[in-house]
């Protein structure tokens, strides 16, 4: 118990620390309004716009109402749009999740299997080849990845839409672009894990009793691989969110990643602001769930 | 191995080392080239023939060996610009790297053998930063920093000591207690003495591993920031640059795209391979 309220309190702290950082961010060149308003702008229109944003008040009292802001669930307005930013984020979170999960559910279904059989069999043809695959998801950068796949299933099969979110078809090439990257941690994890369980005893015991491999595989590795594996689920969707800027531009994805990359193009810094604290909190909050959720698998940790 | 003859072993060592070879070997080349650029090159970075534009590589049909893997729709050699590119990749990788280690590996020495408030608030610092999505983090920075080398350069160096800082900590404090250090204190040496002589000597070998794959990493959020138009500016031949114009013309002109994303894969290629040898070597010892 002690754990968990400890665990949680740390990340208390830590959206503390976001919450300040990101506030900071975006005054670190000293003017903002430099940054917000195109070059031709004249003096008056800069000291109109200061005054407008609250932005002639001292940093503490920016700071202050910023806070309260966010307490209250106010995240500013959209220079561009002047619509509350905190609904531009919300109406664009479904699609980031879809897509991330996508992803995830994409290395799972290949880096459990494969893990798996390349742990049962080390050495084999098969787990060179997955050690392979793992290797080149370190060395394949997503966005490059992205658009190989564009020409390949989109322009040159024609298979698969090459851009936009219009059901489940439109999901497999963004998804796989994205997950490629995470592909080799999971994967490698799966293989260590089943390197590790295979001299267990209970293994031992297990194949005594007669069990072929794959039932080997499903009923005693599998559940075991539960602890690992959900140690790094958070890590890896604070990653996929992030990549999520690139493939959803590359793919035309209407989620998060694609507006905070058209809020940098349209120098929308409250925007830019708004887009950075929560996908902050968000990743500070999945971190969270999934240590807790591995503490509660495996009580073991909590007295470490 | 038990019962292998010599020849065998020999392959055997060869095999063993293999990766590091290619790895060590792809990294010279591609320093060369970018070092040498301006006299290997066959066009210089901005030449443009608008008559020559928009051509495919040799091999297809309207290519030609003049300019081996096309032309941009400026007319501007697809080779020339990989090769001058690899200026920028390497430059941030390396002395992103090296500013990354330099600063963490500072930090990480005084935090991990002194602790106390600096300590506290270092480690506090580096798990804020490293529990956020780097890309995002990464990504608003060179919006508000504007876009240079040294810009791109000092961003990757600070925001990436956070992962030298985290392993130089740790190691630090495991051999903080060891007898031989209790020794050199005993014998009167001063802390600097100690930290130089006998606790980052210790650190060599996980260091350069996570140099390597830092430096792939780099190179790679280089390449993304520039896709986004955030890294250095778009007259600058670079890989990402050269992706974001790419993407335009993904579908009728995708050389433009396919050539600067292989270098990025190349690149990482070659310091990955690199990272997982001295992994190996370091488990070894």
């Amino acid at each position: 118990m002690r754990y968990f309220v400890t665990r949680s309190l740390q990340s208390l702290l830590l959206l503390a620390g976001a919450l300040v950082l990101v506030f900071f961010l975006v005054r670190l060149t000293g003017d903002p309004v430099a940054l917000m308003l195109p070059k031709e702008a004249d003096a008056a229109q800069r000291e109109a716009f200061r005054q407008a944003m609250g932005l002639d008040q001292p940093l503490l009292v920016q700071f202050g109402r910023y806070f309260l802001g966010v307490l209250q669930g106010d995240l500013g307005r959209s220079l561009r749009s002047q619509q509350a930013n905190l609904e531009l984020i919300l109406e664009r979170l479904p699609a980031t999740l879809e897509l991330a999960l996508g992803a995830f559910a994409f290395i799972l279904l290949l880096a459990l299997p494969l893990g798996l059989m390349a742990g049962m069999y080390p050495g084999s043809l098969l787990d060179r080849l997955a050690l392979g695959l793992a290797f080149a998801g370190q060395v394949v950068p997503n966005f490059w990845l992205g658009m190989l796949l564009i020409l390949w299933f989109a322009v040159g099969l024609g298979w698969l839409p090459s851009f936009g979110r219009d059901g489940p078809a439109s999901l497999v090439l963004p998804a796989v672009a994205l997950g490629f990257g995470g592909l080799g941690q999971m994967l490698r994890l799966t293989r260590t894990a089943t390197l590790e369980a295979r001299s267990a005893d209970y293994l031992r015991t297990a194949r005594a009793k007669g069990l072929g491999p794959l039932s080997l595989a499903l009923r005693h590795l599998l559940p075991n691989l539960a602890i690992p594996l959900v140690s790094v689920a958070g890590l890896q969707l604070t990653y996929l969110l992030g990549g999520s800027v690139y493939i959803e531009t590359i793919f035309a994805w209407p989620g998060l990643g694609g507006l905070l990359n058209t809020a940098i193009q349209d120098a929308d810094f409250p925007l830019v602001q708004a887009i950075t604290l929560f996908i902050a909190c968000f990743a500070i909050g999945l971190q969270l769930i999934s240590d807790l959720l591995y503490a509660w698998l495996d009580p073991r940790i909590q007295h470490r | 191995m038990p019962g292998s003859t010599p020849a065998s072993s020999t392959a055997r060592k060869l095999w063993r080392h293999l990766g590091g070879l290619v790895g060590a070997g792809l990294l010279l080349g591609l320093a060369l080239l970018a070092l040498l650029a301006p006299w290997l090159a066959p066009y210089g970075p901005t030449e443009g023939d608008l008559l020559r534009a928009k051509q495919p590589p040799f091999w297809l049909e309207g290519g030609s060996l003049a300019h081996p893997l096309g032309t941009d729709p400026l007319g501007q050699d697809i080779l020339s610009r990989l090769i001058y590119g690899a200026r920028v990749s390497l430059a941030v990788g390396f002395f992103g790297v090296l500013l990354a280690a330099g600063l963490g590996s500072f930090l990480g020495l005084l935090a991990g053998y002194y602790g106390g408030r600096l300590d506290a608030f270092l480690t506090a610092a580096s798990n804020l930063v490293l529990s956020l999505p780097y890309l995002v983090l990464v990504i608003v920075l060179a919006t508000v920093m504007g876009r240079s080398l040294f810009n791109v350069v000092l961003l990757f160096g600070v925001t990436g000591s956070t992962v030298f800082y985290r392993l130089v900590r740790g190691e630090t404090l495991r051999i903080r207690e060891m007898p031989y250090l209790e020794a050199a204190r005993s014998l009167g040496g001063s802390d600097g003495h100690i930290l130089w002589r006998h606790v980052l000597p210790n650190l060599a070998g996980p260091l350069l591993t996570l140099a390597s794959f830092e430096m792939s990493a780099m190179v790679f959020y280089e390449a993304g920031l520039g896709f986004l138009g955030l890294s250095v500016p778009p007259e600058v031949p670079s890989w990402g640059n050269m992706l974001a114009l790419g993407r335009q013309f993904l579908t009728v002109y995708p050389w433009m795209a396919v050539f600067p994303g292989l270098a990025i894969a190349l690149t990482a290629l070659a310091m990955n391979l690199l990272g997982e040898w001295l992994r190996r070597q370091v488990a070894r010892h």
